[in-house]
């Protein structure tokens, strides 16, 4: 079964020392509901999102959680190529403090270009 | 602890990388018999805590973050001051700019290549140039035209020699003028440079926190945000897995939970009053889910007190102990990669420095000074410090008086108070 997909919304932020403008988007993804198959998104979705911690459901993150990052960059924008890029962010993401604050520990890097 | 490891992937074919980070919680057991109040809870990972009957959970797979960073082709038409025109005060001639819309009309000025052969006259208001900082607060754009409009009107009146404004001849460059000049742009970068990595990684660096925590004790220096779209930042949305100090917060409790349920359920049974009490709390706490398992009172009050401990232990504000990608670190990213060392030393949760250095510029150090001015004060126990002192010798009684219950749920407010006055 697909995973349900709950979208968290767009921010959009623009560098005013550069003409860099940048816009993320945010999704989630839950493990497929096994008990009730007819649970939609939407549903999926109020319930998560529910404002009120107490009536929220308990969400915690799978054995196997991951984050995903994606990156699309103009060509020609930045003097590295895409792929230096991507390997800059993999190195920052798992070195940096917004990991560790978390207590998520990336204990090894492998860094592997796969191009599909 | 499974080692986790960070892939990156491309297709070439739609300019997309992939960075996968596969994360798993740490289990630190020093840590966490530091922070437990009771001996109950000291060898239980954190991360195989689950709420009690009652209590619906997600499993979240995966968060995905799509960064789309592109140039900025939206330029704004400025006014520029052309020609051998000098602005005297005086004369009422000074153009209403604010700082910003000076600041930027100047640029672009020096941005605009046809004045190759002309000269500008610019006011040397030395204390009109934005502090570094000012970035932050920049005008919107509507109050920028309007002053960019008031000072073309200006203009516009002296060159038709309006007679208030005096005759051309009295227009002299004053003291307070400088020449200047139009040059490239030094130091401004144009529409068609290239940026550094340093500044697109300055921007997902900020992107990324903004997305977990919110809202960043500090908007970073030369970035803002333009459209904020209803969102929810990970931290709400799973504060187990991104907000700091929760999920052992919740952890170290909850094992507690069966027990004290238990306690109370097996003295309300002697006491037709005390039982009454804690259904009714129960039921009021609980929700139309709840309702069908009311009739076990050991369980519905299990999950009433992990409500109140879902509430309890939420402390938004710790999300903004999160630091930048670079923070107190010496390694430049991307340097190590491909290194199979251990990034982390677990034991000592310190990182191992490969000793290189960024590459200096002012805008880190800035950056980093700042940061640490404002985060220095950030790094305060999320929770009271008595939670973290916790006696392994205390016996359970001690947790469950009404006091305790108030520390174990936290500040869940008048469901707390009222198991208290059970318990009392």
């Amino acid at each position: 079964m697909a995973p349900a997909v709950v979208d968290l919304g767009r921010l959009d932020l623009v560098s005013t020392t550069t003409d860099l403008q940048l816009q993320v988007s945010s999704q989630a993804e839950f493990a497929p509901y096994a008990r009730d198959g007819c649970r939609t998104n939407q549903i999926l979705r109020t319930e998560v999102l529910n404002h009120d911690l107490r009536s929220r459901p308990w969400v915690y993150g799978a054995s196997n959680y991951r984050l995903v990052l994606e990156l699309r960059i103009e060509d020609g924008l930045s003097v590295c190529s895409r792929h230096e890029m991507a390997d800059a962010v993999a190195a920052a993401v798992s070195d940096g403090e917004v990991i560790r604050t978390t207590k998520f520990h990336p204990l090894q890097r492998n860094t592997a270009d796969v191009v599909h | 602890m499974s080692p986790t490891c960070v892939e990156t992937s491309s297709n070439d074919a739609c300019g997309l990388e992939v960075v996968t980070v596969s994360l798993t919680q740490n289990h630190d057991v020093a840590e966490q018999r530091k922070r437990t109040m009771h001996k109950l809870c000291a060898d239980v990972p954190a991360r195989d805590i689950r709420p009690p009957l009652g209590i619906h959970s997600e499993v979240l797979e995966a968060t995905r973050l799509a960064f789309s960073i592109r140039g900025n082709r939206k330029r704004k038409q400025r006014k520029t001051c052309k020609g051998h025109v000098a602005l005297e005060p005086d004369l009422g001639l000074e153009m209403p700019l604010s700082a910003q819309a000076f600041d930027e009309t100047y640029n672009d000025e020096l941005l605009d290549t046809n004045l190759a052969d002309e000269c500008i006259y610019v006011r040397d208001d030395s204390h009109l140039i934005p502090p570094p900082d000012f970035d932050d607060c920049l005008l919107e754009d509507f109050a920028d035209e309007t002053l960019l409009q008031e000072g073309e009107e200006a203009m516009d009146r002296t060159m038709r020699g309006c007679p208030t404004m005096g005759s051309w001849h009295h227009i002299q460059p004053s003291p307070h003028l400088r020449k200047r000049a139009p040059s490239t742009g030094e130091g401004l970068r144009h529409c068609g440079e290239k940026s550094g990595m340093e500044e697109i990684m300055q921007l997902i660096d900020f992107a990324m926190r903004l997305s977990i925590s919110g809202s960043p004790q500090r908007s970073r220096k030369g970035v803002r945000v333009t459209r904020q779209d209803p969102h929810t930042r990970l931290s709400s949305l799973a504060p187990s897995l991104w907000l700091p100090g929760y999920l052992p917060a919740v952890s170290s409790r909850a094992v507690l939970l069966p027990t004290i349920s238990h306690a109370l359920v097996s003295v309300g049974a002697k006491c037709p009053g005390l039982r009454s009490k804690v259904e009714s709390s129960a039921r009021q706490y609980g929700t139309a889910e709840l309702g069908a398992i009311v009739a076990e009172p050991e369980q519905s009050l299990s999950a009433c007190l992990w409500r109140m401990l879902q509430k309890g232990c939420y402390n938004p504000d710790a999300a903004s102990r999160l630091k930048s990608f670079r923070h107190d670190r010496g390694g430049l990213p991307g340097q190590s990669a491909g290194s199979s060392e251990p990034i982390l030393d677990e034991a000592s949760a310190t990182y191992s420095r490969d000793g290189l250095e960024w590459a200096g510029s002012e805008m880190d150090e800035d950056f980093c000074e700042s940061e640490t001015e404002f985060e220095e004060d950030l790094f305060g126990s999320t929770f009271p410090d008595e939670w973290e002192d916790g006696d392994d010798d205390d016996d359970l009684l001690s947790v469950c008086d009404g006091a305790g219950i108030r520390l174990l749920v936290g500040d869940a407010g008048a469901t707390a108070d009222k198991l208290s006055f059970i318990m009392d």
